[in-house]
């Protein structure tokens, strides 16, 4: 019978005291950091990518198609490693550590966040999309009466009211988000779930550590939903629309989740 | 006629595919003159005023507003900068309001003169709030659009394309989606404007107002000008057929 190690799962359960362990202390700022600038490197190529779908240029069309045929047709976890080994081995681009002050941003950080970016902006091109092509086309058509170029009128006309489309969407895609990042494992960034399994190839407890794992994880994502929550109470106060799913809904009817990519 | 026409169309096609619906337009409005736009629906009349602010581009002829010339089919840089400079010169009331819900009825009126015109805050809030005082709505200068009726929400979007300044007033059927009981008050706003001298080019189904306001109306059929003249002559004694036959069903109450 398997002899279940309270005292390994209650130092890494823990916060305090899992944290004097840099693995995991670092590991749990670099997923969240990661999480972050990919889901804005996400959103922005999504921006792109769906005013390019939307493009009267069939160049522009085709660009957006390919990218987003590319990176939802293939796995994350084998754009990653295509850019991070790929890239290195052909010195296409070696990734080479990057110091920010004090802090150093290793290699495989760098292309796991740009690998999760790019693989993210694909999904946001139709969610972006979705919320553009919601916006009754009179607004565009107002505002260019009004002399405002498609820029302009994008950027104070039309995407403002997008915005109520797209945020609910963009929460549950960060949400999966914090939780893809464990993905960069492969590529050995140091991030929480590298973190973790570092600690087990030292002392060999995986059923405690990977349940420990799992409650970071948690804790994040939960986090996450109430301020989510919070967020989308706003944007219906504002406009006088109807709620999103409540707090409990949202927490144990699994929104926002979508399996590996 | 006076020799400088603000606005001359001249030769104007437009097809959408294969189907024609503008077929050779030729008018013109004069400083101060209020041009009413009457026809069936589907005679292509909206068309033609969209053409007018390029928000349909012309398949063939030539468009002139306040000197600018811009020809059909031309492409390039100078061409959407006269474009932008004729937009900047008509202001546009669509028949479905189109006012921007997420800005205040203020905000909806300054947008225009702060993030095109460039204009200071200041200015242009003086200048808006001018303009709703024209339309009888400063008083709902701070609420939402969703908070206002559908004919206050007509008059915010005249005040709208009024802060621009411009030469031209556009309508596109400004009163035909609002309830019977609210089209008299967009009207009012419309003839007041009309007496302060401002030009406007109207398409509407609103013989009374066409007939009442109006310097000279043009009727539309099947894409083209079928006739044009002061209201009083097309309404007493309409020469085309088709015109007779819109004056008719006008008459004997059916006004669509």
């Amino acid at each position: 019978m398997y002899h279940f190690d309270w005292a390994i799962f209650l130092k890494y359960i823990w916060p305090p005291s899992a944290f004097q362990d840099p693995l995991i202390r670092n590991g749990l700022i670099v997923t969240v950091i990661v999480s972050v600038v990919a889901q804005a490197l996400g959103v922005i190529l999504g921006l792109f990518a769906a005013l390019g779908k939307m493009s009267k240029l069939a160049i522009f069309r085709w660009l957006s198609e390919i990218y987003i045929w590319y990176f939802r047709g293939t796995p994350l976890i084998v754009q990653m490693s295509l850019l991070f080994f790929g890239f290195g081995v052909t010195h296409i681009y070696d990734f080479p550590t990057i110091f920010l002050g004090v802090v150093a941003i290793s290699g495989a950080i760098q292309a796991g966040t740009l690998a999760l970016g790019i693989n993210e902006g694909a999904y946001m091109a139709e969610i972006v999309r979705a919320g553009i092509e919601s916006i009754d086309p009179g607004q565009m058509e107002a505002a260019k009466s009004l002399g405002m170029t498609f820029g302009l009128a994008m950027q104070r006309i039309v995407l403002p009211q997008a915005a109520k489309v797209i945020i609910p969407p963009l929460g549950n895609e960060f949400n999966n988000m914090m939780k893809t990042t464990s993905l960069m494992v492969v590529i050995s960034a140091g991030e929480l779930f590298y973190g973790f399994e570092q600690v087990n190839a030292r002392i060999f407890k995986p059923f405690e550590l990977f349940i420990a794992a799992s409650l970071y994880y948690l804790l994040l994502t939960t986090i996450w939903s109430l301020i989510q929550a919070r967020i989308e109470a706003g944007l219906g106060e504002r406009k006088g629309t109807t709620k999103g799913p409540g707090m409990m809904q949202r927490l144990f009817t699994g929104a926002g989740g979508k399996g590996v990519r | 006629m006076n020799a400088e026409p603000i606005i001359q169309v001249s030769g104007l096609h437009k097809w959408f595919g294969m189907l024609h619906v503008l077929s050779d337009i030729t008018i013109e409005v004069q400083p101060r003159e209020v041009v009413c736009i009457i026809g069936r629906s589907g005679s292509g009349k909206s068309t033609l005023l969209r053409c007018i602010n390029f928000l349909e581009e012309p398949s063939a002829g030539k468009i002139m507003v306040d000197k600018l010339v811009v020809e059909a089919g031309k492409k390039g840089r100078a061409n959407r900068k006269l474009i932008h400079e004729i937009r900047l010169k008509t202001g546009m009331v669509f028949q479905e309001f189109n006012l921007f819900p997420h800005m205040s009825v203020l905000d909806n009126v300054i947008e225009g003169p702060v993030t095109v015109k460039r204009m200071e805050r200041a200015k242009a809030v003086e200048i808006g709030m001018m303009n709703l005082d024209r339309v009888g709505l400063l008083v709902k200068k701070d609420e939402f659009p969703n908070r206002l009726s559908g004919g206050q929400k007509q008059r915010v979007a005249i005040a709208r394309a009024l802060a621009m300044e411009p030469k031209v007033m556009l309508f596109d059927e400004p009163t035909s989606a609002l309830d019977p009981e609210l089209i008299g008050e967009v009207l009012n706003v419309m003839k007041k404007l009309a007496q302060e001298g401002t030009t406007m080019l109207v398409v509407t189904h609103e013989m009374g107002f066409a007939r009442e306001v109006a310097d000279r109306v043009v009727v539309m059929a099947e894409g083209e000008v079928i006739e044009q003249a002061e209201p009083a002559s097309v309404f007493n004694s309409p020469r085309d057929p088709r015109t007779q036959a819109l004056i008719e069903r006008y008459r004997s109450g059916g006004a669509k």
